[in-house]
């Protein structure tokens, strides 16, 4: 009894691939000499296959294998009829669709080698003159389903001949498959001992589906590789907050430590204040005397007639001002008053703070500042 | 994790990030503005203990202040609560005040070895010469009462009836 397949996983699918059949496609190698890019490489084979082939490149399933620093590339196409419509369609969601040999071409191979792919009907031999190249030729023979296996060594042999002189020949019974063990590159193939791995860009050239469409899907990746980052992004400002939650919820404890201890402090503090300000206001009291009557002797000294002092105020937090209110019948006279209390050598400036008439009668008031120490008490005790 | 996420729909990649930058926009908010009121709170405590040993460093000094302050005078003619409004009392009876004058508590200070009293007093219906020696009287106990607050009010103006309103102020030190 198997047990039931999990409604959800975390375990992403694996990918899906698509291997056409080798016998459809025809095969060849190209020069494409000192071309620097992958894009360069791409015009250049499908100059070649413009030229090549028998029919448009929009009649065609192409596609081309070029690795850095290679002298040719190579470039295989299939006449698009034959493939039904519905087998293109089942390509429309797969990661790759290529030739089965082409899950090989980037196999690490030494120098005049020969891989013998075992496609049940069909036999594929890619041989590798230098191995830092693309493969020299790619031959595939059709077998019959019924073939023995005196046809099948014969067709074998054929292929090595075709291929040229081989120091190494591997043969493959497998079909080359997807591998999800390998960790190189990001889709790796394996083919019995043979592996190979490709990058994103490097499947989409052996890719053989439209351009158009293949276009369309880097775009997609573009907007997915986006939207992976903003995920990825977003997944670590919630690591960050938990971070910073955590260090809150510690800080809180080591400040409700710290606020104890303030606490525990703030009477003993308070007192120490209070015994402070106490010292200095004795001080003052002391030492500061407020002296308005000596203050009012000295402005009334110079009053004119017609002045009349309604109010004087004076408070100790501004020992040496007075200020005075008063009114007058003949306003000038405020003026004057002023003039003459400036003129005093113990006043350091008088300010006529507000001045209001009505009904032939003016109030005013004035602040009258004196100098530090100039006004000297009358009664010594 | 990222092949999984590459392996879903468009659909659901979009709902992925929605959901995730909405939790990260909320909680990254939230936790911001609890640390930021943390960081607050720590930065005022701080500066409070800072403060407090300011203070505490400072209390030998203070206390050898208070005690010098307290040594200048002498200690029986300082003035309490009560014995400053009696002699404020006795100030006002002498310059023919006492049945125009009212005499109240004030709010004052306290510490353990020093205080400041003081007194609201308000004479009505006096004139200039009374006032005069009222003042005279208070001023020949200076340092140790002393006149803090003086208005002095003619009503109606150039009436010989003043009112007169003082807050004197005396210290007290203790045994």
């Amino acid at each position: 009894m198997t047990s039931p397949k999990p409604r959800f996983t975390f375990e992403a699918p694996p990918p899906k691939i698509v291997l056409l059949p080798d016998a459809q496609f025809f095969t060849r190698v190209v020069p494409v000499g000192d071309a620097g890019t992958a894009v360069d490489v791409a015009t250049q084979a499908e100059l070649a296959l413009e030229a090549l082939a028998p029919f448009p490149l929009a009649q065609m399933y192409h596609g081309h294998f070029w690795k850095e620093g290679a002298k040719h590339a190579l470039i295989y196409a299939a006449y698009r009829k034959r493939f039904t419509t519905d087998q293109a369609e089942d390509w429309t969601d797969a990661e790759v669709a290529m030739p089965s040999f082409a899950a090989v071409l980037k196999a690490n191979v030494g120098r005049a080698t020969t891989l013998v792919l075992n496609g049940g009907e069909s036999l594929t031999a890619v041989h590798w003159n230098d191995a830092d190249d693309v493969p020299a030729s790619v031959t595939t023979r059709v077998l019959p389903p019924e073939a023995s296996d005196a046809e099948r060594t014969a067709a074998r042999d054929e292929l090595l001949r075709a291929a040229g002189e081989s120091v190494k020949v591997e043969d493959v019974d497998v079909l080359p498959a997807y591998d999800p063990e390998s960790d190189d590159g990001d889709i790796a193939f394996r083919a019995g001992r043979v592996t190979a791995a490709f990058t994103r860009e490097a499947l989409d050239a052996v890719d053989v589906r439209d351009k158009e469409d293949m276009a369309a899907r880097r775009r997609g990746r573009s907007r997915d590789l986006l939207l992976w980052r903003i995920f990825l992004g977003s997944v670590a400002a919630i690591v960050f907050a938990l971070v910073l939650e955590l260090a809150t919820i510690g800080g809180k404890f080591w400040q409700k430590g710290r606020v104890a201890l303030v606490n525990q402090r703030a009477p003993m503090v308070a007192e120490i204040n209070k015994a402070n300000d106490l010292a200095t206001r004795i001080e003052e009291l002391s030492t500061k005397r407020l002296l308005p009557f000596e203050m009012i002797d000295l402005v009334k000294s110079k009053q004119p007639p017609s002045v009349v002092f309604t109010r004087v105020t004076a408070t100790s937090e501004a020992l040496y001002t007075l200020d005075v209110r008063g009114q007058t019948n003949v306003p000038n006279d405020i003026v004057a008053y002023q003039s003459l209390l400036n003129g005093l050598p113990e006043v350091q400036e008088v300010t006529v703070v507000e001045q209001d008439s009505r009904g032939g009668l003016t109030t005013f008031r004035l602040k009258v500042v004196f100098k530090d120490g100039a006004v000297k008490p009358d009664i010594q005790s | 994790m990222k092949a999984f996420f590459l392996s879903r729909a468009v659909r659901e990649k979009i709902l992925m990030v929605a959901l995730v930058v909405a939790a990260a926009a909320m909680w990254l908010s939230g936790a911001g503005k609890r640390a930021g009121k943390l960081w607050r709170e720590v930065r005022n405590t701080s500066f409070d203990l800072k403060e407090q040993v300011v203070v505490l460093g400072q209390k030998d000094d203070i206390e050898a202040r208070t005690k010098a302050a307290g040594e200048r005078f002498d200690r029986s003619r300082t003035f309490d609560q009560v014995r400053l409004q009696s002699e404020i009392n006795t100030i006002a009876n002498a310059a023919g005040l006492g049945a125009k004058t009212n005499i109240s508590g004030a709010p004052g200070e306290r510490s353990n070895q020093l205080a400041v009293n003081s007194a609201q007093v308000s004479i009505t219906g006096a004139d200039y010469e009374a006032v005069g020696r009222f003042y005279t009287e208070v001023q020949k106990r200076a340092p140790y009462i002393g006149i803090e607050q003086f208005d002095l009010l003619a009503s109606p103006p150039n009436s010989p009836n003043l009112r007169q309103t003082l807050r004197i102020s005396s210290f007290e030190i203790a045994k």
